[in-house]
């Protein structure tokens, strides 16, 4: 099931935008003081998030599709540099590994990984927004 | 008759510590004219910078207004404040506060972005401003490159980008070595005669205070007379 790795992504997401929040705060309030609105400051870390995800789900994509379409090839170069064939059961060979990709599954998991960036960056880039400007100011 | 571009009535602020009340600022009123150069002298916590925040519209009164270029700061939501502060004000503070990974001349066509002005015109008054304040030749620097005098030089040049009628300035030479301070103040003083912006000083700096017009003091959260 591919939701934990998902859920993986999107806390890496979560962590890397909460993380550059904290370090920006003093860079967050002088935009602020610029004249950086906070819906446009919202937008700004959404958008690095979802940049962030979207780069993470496109290597996801080319890595799980490439493998899918290459399974058997895959795991006999893996049985070859063990010194075993993976495809050996108790002695009777098999044929190969079955591997279908359907387009619908696909298309749910890219949806539900883009929900779950989306989501992983609002949090980080509502603190953006809402940060106290006079304070960040201060401490930075 | 010049215009009144910042107008404080009845100020008041207080803060809160395990609490108990503290008041900040209690009932000042400033009026500032297009041109006008007016320094806040007052001591460390004297509320020097809690006025300059409510003026900017970065922190709300518990009493009194805000008028800037006629528009009632102090009542507008965030993103209408921000936008008016864009549009009509500019900030030089005590610690330059440019960002280090831009360029001098990114760092000052930051505003006009924010403006929504094209990167092309921002990039094209940036440099030019940037040789208003002497730097034409440090536009691509980054401010780890440069000198404190010129980061202060940036942030004032970052403060006009878009022609705005008051410039608030916080201790805007207290990190700087006695000549540079009064280099940087000198062009702050220069541009003010020629564009015509108002200019309130925060300083806790009696000589720096007394070469502004007008001269404040700001004494446990009111003005008292010099």
């Amino acid at each position: 099931m591919a939701t934990p790795r998902l859920k993986n992504a999107a806390f890496n997401v979560l962590g890397v935008l909460t993380v550059l929040v904290a370090d920006k705060r003093a860079e967050i309030a002088v935009l602020a003081t610029l004249g950086l609105t906070p819906r446009a400051l919202l937008a700004t870390f959404l958008s690095l998030g979802v940049a962030i995800g979207s780069l993470g789900i496109a290597l996801g994509l080319a890595v799980g599709l490439t493998l899918a379409f290459n399974i058997n090839s895959v795991v006999e170069q893996v049985g070859r540099w063990l010194g075993h064939p993976l495809l050996a059961m108790g002695g009777v060979a098999v044929v190969g590994l079955p591997s279908r990709v359907d387009p619908v599954q696909v298309g749910g998991i890219i949806a539900m990984a883009a929900v779950l960036v989306l989501a992983a960056a609002w949090l980080p880039a509502r603190r953006a927004a809402r940060l106290r400007v006079i304070e960040a100011l201060a401490d930075g | 008759m010049a215009e009144v571009v910042l107008r404080a009535r009845g100020l008041v602020k207080d803060y809160y510590t395990g609490g108990v009340a503290q008041r900040v600022l209690d009932g000042v009123n400033v009026d500032l004219e297009t041109g006008e150069r007016v320094a806040v002298l007052g001591a460390s916590g004297s509320g020097k910078s809690t006025l300059l925040h409510l003026l900017a519209g970065l922190d709300r009164p518990d009493g009194g207004m805000v008028e800037l270029v006629g528009e009632h700061i102090e009542r507008m939501g965030l993103a209408a404040a921000a936008r008016l502060r864009n549009r009509s004000l500019g900030f030089i503070y005590q610690f330059h506060h440019l960002l280090m990974e831009f360029t001098a001349s990114e760092n000052v066509a930051l505003p006009l972005l924010i403006g929504g002005i094209s990167a092309r015109r921002a990039r094209a008054e940036a440099r030019e401003l940037l040789a208003r304040v002497g730097l034409a030749d440090r536009a691509n620097a980054r401010p780890a490159r440069l000198s404190g005098g010129e980061r202060q030089r940036v942030a004032i040049a970052r403060a006009l980008a878009r022609r705005p009628a008051v410039i608030l300035a916080d201790e805007p030479t207290g990190n700087l070595d006695a000549l540079t301070g009064a280099e940087v103040y000198a062009l702050m003083l220069e541009i003010s005669e020629q564009a015509g912006t108002a200019f309130l000083i925060a300083t806790h700096d009696d000589a720096i205070a007394r070469a502004a017009g007008r001269l404040l003091h700001l004494e446990r959260g009111r003005f008292t007379a010099a």
